[in-house]
């Protein structure tokens, strides 16, 4: 049958879907561009001197590539020093969440003992508090322990804030895992722990990257507490850095987006590596579904 | 081989008691289903067995060793579990050697062994695969693989075909029955299917809400059931289990008089629950020995080899059987015949047997 001679139906049903396919192309770019236009215009104005960043009309390239910016942030080890104090937090923070989070979500998801529930509410209304209204009392904590102008004051700040998350997040994972894997692996020969790591872990990775993923990001993206627990120069991470280019009298926005790019770099990085593991149904195939 | 000796065996969850002390004697190299409907305790039996489940009283040993302190790996045993519990992140090889490597066994004796028996289950051409990418039947043969490698001194099963289809757990069924017969090691085998357990065991142990109501060979529970429920259970179809009316010539069944020769005790006026398999109800021109009653013909079924017959006598329905040649039409009285040599006698309160 040719489309000519199809019933009438039949060529409504087709030109219904097109328009419905071009609807959400419109509203896809639509939302792409408001997402990816801050992004666009940051690395435009890295490559403009200061002097062009409000030129009208805007343009997103000028006529030579400024990349005096790249350079200064590039040669001072100040800024260097932000990078490596962030991506020390940041890992820190990360491996310590995951290590903690999925010992602690193991247990939540694979034994019950006395107050097990409550304990688990308690992890979720965490998150429900206001970060900011704990800014005073965890500044009080953190001179109390010491760990005032230190990284290990951030790291320890953070966790508070991402294990909760870390917990909830691989239980959810752990809680999809059937027990016939425990099982099974406990009569091989398994120890608990040696469930956890040789047979759940593995199943669970999709999982635990979303979770290293989220945790890098929320150390790496932090500012106010960053800002508030630390003082000295050598302390200071990426987006308190930049923060910092805001001065008194004039702002080098070349210097300051050209830090920026460089600060997402990684992160942009780490999203592209990572995509490529969390794939669904890595736990297919091994019960009957 | 080893034998294993459950006695007294209780399981409490709470306050609520699934298994109320159940004895098993199982010989070595012996084939051993529990059988029952769900619920009934086979599971959980297997599971304290397999060490998964806590013991609240009684005693499991197996060979000379009371196993109910140790743990899983010290037991001696390897499961086979109803969805397969392959680690899906393991190729075949990985799985079946998992538990050799765990036990620190040399990697040329391990590699050895996991060929050999992939040889035997026909498994060598898909040891590099993942289980995703494994069919059904694949999937349960390296479960069952994975048990093998281990040479455990006893085997426990749950429900292992439960989830194939008809044509491919005749054959797994096959499959293990060979396997047994290889092996020669003991095995515990759970399942619902009293074909599975007719056709694979030595012994058969029927369950029923946490206790044992019979054992024995797949004759002797078949042909000589203890009680109703036993007689009901055993067989497809189903025995015809009627509650009766005793009379002085026999029985009442429905409107009609069914003489017969009924167990010393019973007395007219008493209520039985008289059992007949439907292959003792025939035609009567196929069963000459038999008690001719002619009653309303409501169904056959043609399963090809042979008929099944449905027919009514007074409220109650019954199955007959009939060649499959045989020519009946439904809505016809017909002639039939009970060969009650082989018809059962229960008591209608307790269901036990009345011999």
């Amino acid at each position: 049958m040719t489309d000519a001679a199809a019933p009438r139906h039949v060529v409504d049903e087709e030109r219904q879907r097109r328009w419905r396919q071009a609807a959400i192309y419109a509203a896809l770019a639509l939302v792409t561009f408001v997402m990816v236009f801050p992004v666009l215009w940051m690395i435009s104005v890295s490559l403009k001197p200061t002097t062009e960043t409000f030129s009208l009309p805007p343009r997103l390239l000028p006529d030579d590539l400024h990349w005096g910016g790249y350079a200064k942030v590039l040669t001072d080890p100040k800024f260097r020093t932000f990078l490596l104090n962030s991506y020390l937090v940041g890992l820190a923070v990360t491996g310590l969440s995951l290590v903690i989070g999925t010992l602690a979500a193991f247990g939540f998801s694979r034994y019950r003992f006395f107050g097990d529930r409550v304990a688990k509410l308690f992890v979720i209304t965490t998150q429900m508090v206001p970060t900011i209204t704990l800014l005073i009392p965890y500044f009080g904590v953190i001179v109390f322990l010491g760990l005032y102008d230190t990284l290990w004051g951030l790291v320890l700040t953070y966790l508070t804030f991402s294990l909760p998350y870390a917990i909830i997040m691989m239980n959810g994972y752990l809680d999809t895992i059937p027990k016939d894997f425990d099982e099974a692996a406990t009569i091989d020969g398994c120890t608990p722990l040696g469930v956890l790591v040789r047979v759940l872990l593995p199943v669970a990775l999709p999982g635990i990257i979303s979770t290293a993923v989220y945790t890098f990001l929320l150390a790496w993206n932090e500012f106010l507490f960053a800002l508030a627990l630390t003082r000295s120069m050598d302390m200071r991470t990426v987006p308190v850095g930049i923060s910092m280019m805001v001065g008194e009298f004039g702002l080098k926005w070349d210097e300051m987006m050209a830090f920026s790019v460089i600060g997402s770099l990684p992160v942009l990085i780490l999203f592209m590596l990572v995509q490529r593991f969390v794939v669904s149904g890595l736990a297919a195939g091994g019960v009957k579904g | 081989m080893s034998r294993i000796e459950i006695s007294n065996l209780v399981k409490m969850y709470g306050s609520h008691k699934a298994l109320h002390g159940i004895d098993i004697s199982i010989q070595p190299g012996e084939f051993c289903v529990l059988v029952g409907p769900s619920g009934c305790g086979k599971s959980t039996t297997l599971r304290m067995v397999a060490g998964l489940e806590t013991i609240s009283g009684g005693e499991i040993a197996i060979g000379d060793r009371v196993v109910n302190g140790l743990r899983p790996k010290e037991r001696g045993i390897a499961m086979v579990f109803q969805n397969y519990a392959l680690y899906p992140a393991k190729t075949v090889r990985g799985n079946m050697a998992f538990s050799l490597k765990l036990s620190k066994m040399p990697k040329a004796e391990i590699d050895r062994r996991v060929n050999e028996v992939a040889e035997i289950l026909e498994l060598t051409p898909l040891l590099d695969r993942k289980p995703a990418a494994l069919s059904g039947g694949q999937r349960q043969r390296v479960a069952m693989g994975r048990a093998i490698v281990r040479d455990p001194e006893v085997f426990l099963f749950d429900e292992p075909l439960s989830n194939l289809d008809a044509k491919l757990r005749g054959q797994m069924r096959a499959e293990i029955k060979r396997l047994h017969q290889r092996l020669e090691n003991t095995i515990i085998y759970v399942t619902h299917d009293q074909v599975e357990a007719m056709t694979l065991a030595d012994r058969i142990v029927i369950m029923r809400d946490g206790r044992i109501e019979q054992q024995g060979t797949p004759d002797a529970v078949f042909h000589d059931p203890d009680t109703v429920f036993v007689a009901g259970f055993m067989g497809s179809p189903p025995m015809n289990l009627v509650d009766c009316m005793v009379t002085p010539g026999g029985l009442r069944l429905g409107g009609t008089e069914l003489a017969c020769t009924l167990p010393e005790g019973l007395r007219a006026g008493d209520r039985v629950t008289f059992g007949i398999r439907p292959d003792d109800i025939r035609p009567a021109a196929d069963l000459p020995g038999g008690v001719p009653v002619t009653l309303p013909v409501d169904l056959i079924e043609q399963l090809g080899t042979e008929k099944l017959v449905h027919f009514r006598a007074g409220p109650h329905e019954l199955i007959g059987k009939t060649g499959g040649r045989v020519d009946l039409a439904e809505g016809t009285e017909q002639r039939l015949a009970f060969d009650m040599a082989h018809a059962f006698f229960f008591d209608a309160e307790t269901g036990q047997r009345i011999r």
